[in-house]
């Protein structure tokens, strides 16, 4: 009896020894938030001394813990841009970008240290497919495929104009800023002739996201804005197409015009 | 990219270490322009149609006009020749500087940048890595379609209302066909942001909800590329033509 409370517990203090030789030391937030700037910075060719803003997204990181079905901390996301304010002894500066939005985002595993540039480099969509694959998901039901979507258009990793559009009246709204100019009379009446051709064509139309199995995954559908037409100022709705395999992995988006009912 | 503005060039040499904040290089690689040979040849340059008479004459007015990009200090346009930055087709750079500062419709833009006394906001132009920008987009049918920048200004505005001096970057991408027009675009919105910081900055948050083309700053801008840009292009040609003559004399 002796010799086998002896042994259960030289056998618990070796499992604990293992345990705490298992578990690396963590990457903290502060390294993980260097290696981001690093990479940003190394695409750019910035120096040290040049701006770069570099924000923490635990909102986006909620986004993939719901993907991967998994608590939250695992990965640390940052959002870089060079626009944004920059505080030194001279005062505050606003750095702007004129002629587009240069926004990245990077992933950074605490475990491992491996970083993904899921989104501002020509190959953040196959980075953002490794990150899945690295996950494990195992896409079980229609909700986690829309999840994966979810992160899929938050993180836009070729930067596309793919907010899902729900209703006839997101529809009015999306195509109003589309329309929309300074001063605002000249895009007001354009928008309405664009409306008074679009509106009743689609007033009907169901708009709502859905998710079907498809091809052993989810195909997953929703509408968005297409860009404007020719001689209009607003688009036409289009129907995006995107497959969810079951480990996760994302196929060729497609769209194709909406048919109105 | 921040620039301070109250830095003097030599200050900026310093603290940096970057042979191009020197703009006495650029200044000594200009030095070609603005020798004696090159100013005491004045020589008709493609501005005959426009009303200004002094345009009639690139060198001479760039360089009877106190506000020539070329000043003492040769510092109030950096070129970026050096370093992962460094100007992919440089000699069309200068050469569409010097055209736009020679073009009474499109002078303004740059003009305010040269000639001002050490510490006052300058003018970068460098090459960049500006891919993140693109964005796809889909026709009304659902084709694909992508959008790519060719060139950014950052105006560079504190909050006060005060220009850092702009900092124009030309993509990577851009040949140097497309220099030219890229670059009276982009000396657009620097002149813009340069003439009024306060101004400008207020504008562009006003603009930011709205789609690119439909912004103000940059109708404004493709309008001036559209009407000047062939002019330009044209320029740059006979300027080039003119620098490999008196280079080969």
């Amino acid at each position: 009896m002796k010799m086998q409370r002896l042994f259960i517990r030289s056998l618990s203090i070796t499992f604990l020894l293992i345990s705490s030789v298992a578990a690396a030391p963590q990457m903290s937030e502060s390294a993980a938030r260097e290696r981001a700037n690093d990479l940003v910075r190394s695409k750019l060719n910035l120096r040290s001394e040049q701006f770069l803003d570099v924000r923490r997204d635990e909102e986006l990181e909620q986004s993939l813990a719901l993907v991967a079905n998994k608590q939250i901390g695992q990965y640390f996301i940052y959002r870089l841009s060079s626009s944004g304010y920059e505080v030194n002894e001279k005062g505050i500066i606003h750095h702007t970008s004129i002629d587009g939005e240069f926004s990245y985002i990077i992933v950074v595993n605490r475990a491992d240290g491996n970083s993904y540039r899921i989104r501002g480099f020509s190959h953040s969509l196959k980075e953002l497919q490794k990150l899945i694959v690295e996950l494990g998901v195992k896409i079980t039901s229609t909700d986690q495929a829309e999840a994966v979507v979810q992160f899929y258009r938050e993180v836009n990793p070729e930067n596309r104009s793919m907010a899902p559009i729900s209703s006839i009246f997101d529809l009015k709204q999306a195509a109003e800023r589309q329309c929309q100019t300074i001063p605002f009379e000249i895009g007001e009446s354009e928008f309405e002739e664009w409306w008074k051709r679009t509106g009743s064509l689609f007033a009907k139309t169901p708009f709502a996201q859905t998710a079907v199995p498809h091809d052993g995954g989810y195909l997953v559908e929703w509408v968005v804005l297409s860009s404007a037409g020719a001689g209009a100022c607003g688009g036409a709705p289009l129907r995006a197409e995107l497959q969810v395999n079951e480990d996760g992995q994302l196929g060729k988006l497609s769209f194709v015009p909406l048919r109105r009912k | 990219m921040t620039l301070n503005q109250t830095f003097t060039a030599k200050e900026r040499e310093a603290e940096s270490g970057l042979d191009y904040f020197g703009a006495r290089y650029y200044g000594s690689a200009l030095g070609r322009f603005t020798s004696p040979d090159w100013s005491e040849k004045p020589e008709a340059v493609p501005y005959a149609n426009l009303a200004n008479p002094q345009s009639l004459n690139l060198y001479g007015y760039v360089l009877n006009n106190p506000l020539s990009q070329w000043d003492d200090n040769g510092h109030d346009i950096f070129y970026v020749t050096s370093g992962p930055s460094a100007l992919k087709n440089e000699q069309t750079v200068r050469n569409s500087v010097t055209a736009l500062l020679a073009n009474p419709n499109t002078s303004g833009y740059l003009q305010q940048f040269v000639g001002n006394a050490p510490g006052t906001p300058d003018l970068v132009i460098q090459n960049g890595d500006l891919s993140a920008g693109d964005s796809k987009t889909m026709a009304p049918d659902g084709t694909p379609g992508t959008s790519t920048v060719q060139g950014n200004t950052d105006p560079n505005i504190t909050t006060d209302g005060k220009s850092g001096g702009p900092i124009i970057t030309i993509d990577n991408r851009t040949t140097a066909a497309e220099t030219p027009g890229v670059l009276t675009h982009e000396a657009v919105h620097a002149g813009e942001s340069q003439k009024n910081p306060a101004q400008f900055a207020k504008d562009s948050k006003a603009e930011a909800g709205l789609a690119h083309d439909k912004r103000p700053q940059e109708q404004r801008a493709n309008a001036v590329q559209k009407a000047q840009g062939p002019a330009i292009a044209k320029a740059v040609k006979q300027i080039e033509k003119q620098r490999k003559k008196e280079q080969s004399q």
